[in-house]
C-alpha cells in the first residue's frame, strides 16, 4: 500500500476561509436578489451567483485549474453530452409533451 | 507504490478515475437538472407548487453543505502538509455536517410529505424528490466513503484517498448549489 503518500499533486493551497466566507456571501446575495421584485433581473442574479459560487468550489476546492488538460475535456466531455439530452429533449418537451 | 502509479496521463491513475466518473455523473444531473428546466419554462404553474418549498431549510443546508466543503479541503490540505491526525479532525467534521445536511433534509420531506405534498402530487414534486433523493443519496455514499477513508488514514495507509473522496464531496456540493436556486428560489423569482 501507498503509505504515508500525501501529496501526489504539491498543490497550492489558498486560504480556504476566506473561499468559503465568500461562498455565505454570495448565498446571501441569492437569496436577497429574490426579494428585488423584478423577475428577469431576480432569476438572472439568482442563477449568476449560483454558477459563480460553482466556479469558486471547482477552482479553489477541486483545484481545477492545477489539474492536466485531459481533465479538463474529461469535464467538458461530460458537459458536451449534457448539450445533447437538450438538444434531443427540446423537440419532445416543448412541441409534443408541453402541448 | 501502486497507487502512485501514473499513466502517460501525467495523472496519478486513482485521481484520474474519480474525474472520469464525476464526468458520468454531470451527465446524470446533468441530464435531470436539464429536463427540469425545459418542463418548468413551459409550466409557469409550478411556480405555486414551488412556493411550499421551505427557503430557509434550503438555505440553511446550502450552508451545511459550502461549510463540509470547506472541513473537507482543509482535510486535504492537512494531509498535503504531513499532519494526517488533524485531517481526521477535518474528515469527522465533514462526515458530522453530510449527517447534519441528511437530517434537515429527512425533517423538510417530513413536513412536506405531512402537508399532502408527495412524489405522486404533480410532475413538480416528482422532479423535486428524484433531484433531492438522488442528490441526498450521493451524500449518503459520500458518507461512507469518508468513514472508510478515515479508517485508512487512521493507519496512516492510501493517505492521497483524502483527495479523491474530496474531489467528489465537492462535486456533491455543486450539484446542490444549482439544486438550491432550482427548487427552493426561483419560486420566487
Amino acid at each position: 500500500m501507498a503509505r504515508e503518500t500525501a501529496s501526489e499533486g504539491g498543490r497550492h493551497h489558498p486560504h480556504y476561509v476566506a473561499v468559503w466566507a465568500v461562498l455565505v456571501a454570495l448565498l446571501v446575495v441569492g437569496i436577497v436578489a429574490t426579494t428585488l421584485g423584478r423577475r428577469v433581473l431576480g432569476a438572472v442574479l439568482v442563477f449568476g451567483v449560483a454558477a459563480l459560487k460553482a466556479l469558486l468550489v471547482a477552482v479553489y476546492f477541486m483545484h481545477v485549474g492545477q489539474e492536466p488538460r485531459l481533465v479538463r475535456i474529461v469535464l467538458y466531455g461530460g458537459l458536451a453530452l449534457v448539450v445533447i439530452v437538450i438538444l434531443g429533449l427540446v423537440p419532445d418537451i416543448v412541441y409534443v409533451y408541453g402541448d | 507504490m501502486a497507487a502512485r502509479s501514473e499513466l502517460a496521463t501525467g495523472i496519478p491513475t486513482g485521481r484520474l478515475g474519480v474525474w472520469w466518473f464525476l464526468g458520468g455523473e454531470i451527465v446524470i444531473f446533468g441530464g435531470l437538472v436539464a429536463c427540469y428546466i425545459l418542463l418548468r419554462l413551459h409550466h409557469p404553474e409550478w411556480a405555486v407548487e414551488a412556493a411550499h418549498t421551505q427557503l430557509a431549510i434550503g438555505a440553511l443546508n446550502t450552508f451545511v453543505l459550502l461549510t463540509s466543503s470547506l472541513t473537507m479541503v482543509q482535510a486535504y490540505a492537512c494531509v498535503d502538509r504531513g499532519r494526517p491526525q488533524r485531517a481526521l479532525i477535518q474528515l469527522g467534521a465533514t462526515a458530522a455536517l453530510g449527517t447534519l445536511f441528511l437530517a434537515i433534509k429527512t425533517f423538510e420531506y417530513r413536513g412536506e410529505i405531512a402537508e399532502g405534498y408527495t412524489p405522486t402530487r404533480n410532475l413538480f414534486w416528482s422532479f423535486y424528490y428524484a433531484m433531492t433523493g438522488l442528490h441526498a443519496l450521493h451524500v449518503l455514499a459520500g458518507i461512507v466513503a469518508i468513514l472508510v477513508v478515515m479508517a485508512a488514514v487512521r493507519r496512516r495507509e492510501a493517505l492521497q484517498r483524502v483527495e479523491y473522496v474530496g474531489l467528489y464531496w465537492h462535486f456533491v456540493d455543486i450539484v446542490w448549489i444549482f439544486l438550491f436556486p432550482l427548487l427552493y428560489i426561483a419560486s420566487g423569482s
